[in-house]
């Protein structure tokens, strides 16, 4: 059931309403009781008017037969019938003075025998007279009720057969009954003929035909009266009581209630907003309200108290959601709000903004050898660089684990560069020796500028920033990239998220792999090996590993992408593309180590190992993880029958700590190493000597990318023991009956 | 002339037979306590008695046309007949004349008691002072000598008249005027009709006499004890010429016959009224204290001295 809500002033308006109306209806059910005890003595009253009427009528009627006595009995009336010369000054000097008329009647004429107006009569009175009705009182309504007239015979003192003439007395109706009786029910005044007839009418006639107006009781009327007074007395005392209360009720109750309602519902309504909630400071008149008041106040400090320090953990939390732990800086959600915010705040127009992505180079590698404590200082180092070198105003946010991200906004691409060499600058200038690291640590830095609308989305400009990342990530890139629309290199970044869904759906479905396969040529007999080399096939053409594989790193994909590499070289060697005798050189990431079905599949590889000798090529990078692990995986490895080489040495940190710990057999000299040794400077002496160096402790070096024939004579001068590059061969697909390879093999 | 003698019902005419006037040695005091309870008998005589016979209303028709009535009461016939004339205006139902009237025929007195017309038939009333009179002396001498015409025609020889104030006056005319030289008159407070102490003033002129109206000839004046009596000259005229003085000329030519009875506290008598009324014939009988009707105790001195008169 709806519960009725009112505020407690219009509940009080609607009881003095209710009450209003409920002595309103007594007051009416009163004065319709009165009115009706009225009606029915008004009812009683038109009886009684009737009969007053009706006696009034029957006084006329014996006063005119007292008059018409008198007026018969009186000698005088019979001297004038008898003596009618002197009629005139009789009727007008004698008449009125001598007291034989009635006051009730106005006036006497004197008729002779024949029904003639005597001498000497009013030319107001009727000149003649019917003797036939004489004993009649007529009604003329030619002359209203104002001259009602009675005739009476005039007869000789004992002849009573021939009257000596007649005598009409005449008289206003209302005067005569007025004069005769003294009315309390009926106004004579208003007696009037219903219906008036054509003809005259006999008094009895007339009395039948007669309308009265009954005069209203002048005890109901005060009763009445007396009764509208008190009535009018109490609903005046009504409406100052109620309004009195009303006002009463408001101060004592209803306001209080309203305020502390207010507050009540000001607490409900914003609990962030203390200022909305009235302060309810006045004492109230009402104890127990004053109470709930005080105790109002009480819970609207307490809250307010606890609002504050909430609102104070929230800023502290919102700080801290805003803020990256470890280094201080702004993260990621910050990054993604700050970016909304500036967004939000275009209004209609555009504004350039350039993002800077910073990416720590060979993080995960300097994590995963110093520990992460050591990564996290790195990381902290980093941060604190690149925050030093900001623009005033700018953030720094820690988006990644070791990438970090500013909006530059307003910034060209000038001042992009400018804050971007900064920021490379400063990290360089690091020591991270004194964390323990070795090896130098550097940052990329892929930029993305354009102009942005409101409403823009963040993520296609973060996708030019990565692209950007990518190409500054390159070998031989000076570590700070533009996305540029339109520029080759650009447009290699720009298809760089094509690698990743190429290199993706390679991964989902291995046949989109190829392997292409280049010899290694022996030099100083041995065998002779081809390097599985991979190629992704994408929408019609090949993607080349440089595209590729910085995307297996940056995605940590390499132990699947070895895994289906491995597949693919085991499918070559099941199918019997690589002719028999030839080895198989595989590389892989250290990564791939760690992972037990890699190690499995590799040692499945092994049944061709009398056919095909193995060789597992490990880069550099890789090996700097999980050392001593990687050592146990490749000892496993190698005493299954693989040859372990490191692979692009020369072109990593630390080769000779890894030389010395890890159980390698063959070095890959990188090819910037081996082109070092066509010119004759300190460089190349010191190749050379090297290369002499790790043959003469008992590693075969195998020499990539030789390109020509004199590249080709140094490394045989050198004692190189195999031989790689363009100049030998080209990497190409193998097919199961490969005349080439079959040729090369015989 | 004619007449016609109606029975009469409802009036006091008869009387009981004795008169408590007859026996005056009985001294003052009871006799007046006497007198109280016989008035208070009569009174139920005249409740309890049945008509009396011999009583009769008697009507003639005047020369003008109207009807006159007089009572008769027939009496005593060797006794002469009493015309009772009653003052002016009045009827023979005025207190006096009908005491002398009843006082008479408890006496054995025939009784004749008319009511002079004054032109209105069977008047019943006396006759208002304001009222228009349309009468005049001649009118009620004539109709007096038809009733003393109609006694002689009932075989009467001796009638004798008793008027009362100016009733007397008029049976005075009416004996002048018709030479009855040989009727007794008696008068009772016997006036003119002069205003009241006004005897020698001229009668008013006519406020309309100039008018040629009906009524242009009507006087409004004073006369007798009416202060404004209206009537036509010629009628007031017939009544105002006699005054003091032309009754005491007509005494002086018939007073041998005449005795007057007068009170000597009448205040409507002229001045000096009874010292020249001795110097007529009329013998004149005082009633020390009495007034002009002879009211209280005076009025039985009045009856003693009229009975006595008719007795001698």
């Amino acid at each position: 059931m709806n519960t009725v809500r009112l505020s407690i002033s219009q509940w009080v308006a609607a009881f003095f309403i209710v009450l209003s109306l409920t002595i309103a209806a007594l007051c009416g059910i009163g004065l319709y009781r009165l009115y009706e005890t009225g009606a029915e003595l008004d009812q009683t009253r038109v009886l009684s008017a009737q009969k007053e009427l009706a006696a009034a009528m029957s006084e006329l009627a014996a006063h005119l037969q007292q008059q018409g006595s008198a007026i018969s009995n009186w000698d005088e009336t019979r001297q004038q019938l008898a003596k009618p010369d002197y009629y005139g000054y009789w009727k007008a000097s004698r008449l009125p003075r001598a007291g034989i008329v009635s006051p009730a009647f106005s006036n006497l004429d004197l008729y002779d025998r024949a029904g003639r107006l005597l001498p000497g009569g009013s030319a107001k009175s009727e000149a003649s007279i019917t003797p036939a009705d004489a004993g009649k009182t007529l009604y003329d309504p030619l002359q209203g009720l104002s001259r009602i007239s009675h005739l009476f015979p005039i007869y000789a003192e004992g002849r009573q057969n021939t009257p000596l003439g007649y005598a009409q007395v005449s008289f206003d109706l209302v005067h005569a009954l007025k004069h005769l009786h003294s009315f309390s029910y009926l106004v004579p005044e208003k007696l009037a003929v219903r219906n008036p007839p054509l003809h005259t009418l006999e008094l009895g006639e007339l009395e039948k035909n007669l309308n009265f107006t009954v005069r209203t009781s002048l005890e109901i009327e005060r009763l009445e009266e007396a009764v509208t007074r008190t009535y009018a007395i109490l609903a005046l005392a009504m409406l100052i009581s109620a309004v009195t209360a009303y006002l009463f009720v408001q101060r004592l109750l209803a306001r209080p209630l309203a305020r502390l309602a207010d507050a009540i519902g000001g607490l409900q309504a914003d609990e962030t907003r203390m200022d909305y909630v009235p302060a309810l400071e006045s004492r109230y008149m009402l104890r127990e309200l004053d109470t709930v008041r005080q105790s109002v106040q009480d819970y609207r400090q307490k809250l307010s108290d606890a609002r504050l320090e909430l609102e104070n953990s929230n800023v502290t939390f919102q700080q801290q959601a805003l803020q990256d732990a470890l280094t201080g800086l702004y993260n990621r959600r910050a990054f993604e709000e700050d970016w909304e915010n500036l967004v939000r705040a275009l209004s209609g127009h555009s504004e350039p903004m350039a993002l800077l992505l910073f990416d720590c180079d060979h993080f995960k590698p300097i994590n995963d050898t110093y520990g992460h404590q050591v990564g996290d200082l790195v990381l902290q180092t980093i941060a604190g660089a690149v925050n030093g070198v900001m623009r005033a105003g700018d953030r720094l946010y820690r988006i990644g684990g070791d990438e970090f991200a500013t909006l530059l906004w307003g910034a060209d691409e000038h001042m992009a560069m400018l804050v971007a060499e900064r920021c490379l600058d400063s990290v360089r200038k690091e020591d991270f020796r004194r964390l323990g690291v070795q090896e130098p640590v550097s940052i990329s830095i892929g930029i993305a500028i354009d102009e942005i609308s409101k409403g823009d989305d963040l993520t296609y400009l973060q996708a030019h920033a990565d692209s950007a990342m990518y190409q500054a990530k390159r070998p031989g890139s000076k570590k700070i990239a533009i996305y540029r629309m339109g520029e080759a290199s650009s447009e290699d970044v720009l298809v760089a998220s094509l690698e990743t869904n190429a290199l993706y759906q390679a991964l989902a479905e291995p046949s989109r792999m190829e392997i292409h396969y280049q010899r290694m040529q022996p030099l100083a007999g041995g065998s002779e090996y081809l390097e599985a080399l991979t190629r992704i096939r994408h929408n019609g053409g090949l993607l080349m590993p440089a595209r590729f594989l910085p995307v297996v790193q940056s995605r940590r994909l390499e132990a699947e992408f070895d895994l289906a590499v491995i597949r693919l070289v085991q499918a070559s060697l099941d199918s019997e593309a690589i002719p028999r005798g030839a080895g198989v050189s595989i590389n892989l990431s250290a990564q791939s180590l760690h992972r037990p079905e890699a190690v499995a599949q590799l040692i499945e590889l092994t049944r061709h190992a009398e056919s095909h000798p193995l060789m597992l090529e490990i880069t550099e990078t890789s090996l700097v993880p999980q050392l001593a692990e990687i050592t146990h995986f490749l000892g496993i490895l190698r005493s299954s029958g693989f040859k372990i080489a490191l692979d692009d040495f020369g072109s990593g940190y630390s080769p000779l700590r890894y030389l010395a710990d890890l159980p390698v057999d063959v070095i890959k000299f990188d090819m910037s190493l081996i082109h070092q040794l066509k010119n004759n400077d300190r460089t190349s002496v010191i190749v050379s000597d090297f290369a002499r160096l790790m043959r003469d402790a008992g590693y075969s070096l195998v020499a990539e990318g030789v390109e020509d024939e004199v590249m080709m004579d140094k490394v045989v001068s050198l004692g190189f023991s195999h031989v790689q590059g363009f100049f030998i061969d080209r990497p190409h697909l193998l097919q199961p009956a490969d005349a080439k390879v079959a040729t090369l093999f015989n | 002339m004619a007449e016609k003698i109606l029975s009469k019902s409802g009036e006091a005419v008869t009387r009981c037979a004795q008169s408590p006037y007859k026996n005056r040695m009985l001294p003052q005091p009871i006799l007046r306590m006497r007198r109280c309870l016989l008035k208070t008998l009569l009174v139920m005589c005249w409740l309890l008695a049945p008509a009396a016979a011999g009583a009769a209303v008697v009507e003639i028709r005047t020369a003008e046309k109207t009807v006159a009535s007089a009572e008769f009461h027939q009496g005593d016939a060797a006794k002469p007949v009493i015309l009772i004339l009653h003052g002016f205006l009045q009827t023979r139902e005025f207190g006096i004349v009908k005491a002398i009237a009843d006082a008479l025929i408890d006496n054995g007195y025939s009784v004749l008691s008319p009511t002079l017309s004054l032109g209105i038939s069977n008047r019943k009333r006396s006759l208002d002072c304001e009222a228009l009179h349309l009468h005049d002396m001649n009118g009620d001498l004539q109709e007096i000598q038809q009733w003393v015409q109609w006694l002689r025609s009932r075989g009467v020889e001796r009638i004798v008249g008793v008027g009362h104030s100016f009733g007397a006056t008029q049976l005075l005319a009416w004996r002048e005027r018709y030479q009855e030289r040989n009727v007794d008159l008696i008068g009772i407070s016997l006036m003119g009709v002069s205003p009241l102490g006004r005897e020698a003033a001229a009668p008013p002129a006519g406020k309309h006499a100039a008018r040629n109206r009906p009524d242009a000839s009507l006087v409004r004046a004073p006369l007798s004890f009416c202060e404004t009596y209206t009537a036509p000259a010629s009628m007031y005229a017939s009544y105002k010429q006699w005054s003091a003085d032309r009754i005491l000329t007509a005494l002086k030519r018939t007073g041998p016959r005449t005795d007057l009875i007068q009170g000597t506290a009448d205040t409507f008598a002229p001045p000096n009224w009874e010292e020249r009324l001795a110097g007529t014939p009329a013998r004149v009988h005082r009633i020390a204290g009495a007034n002009h009707f002879m009211e209280g105790t005076h009025e039985f001195d009045m009856l003693d001295t009229l009975l006595g008169i008719l007795k001698r």
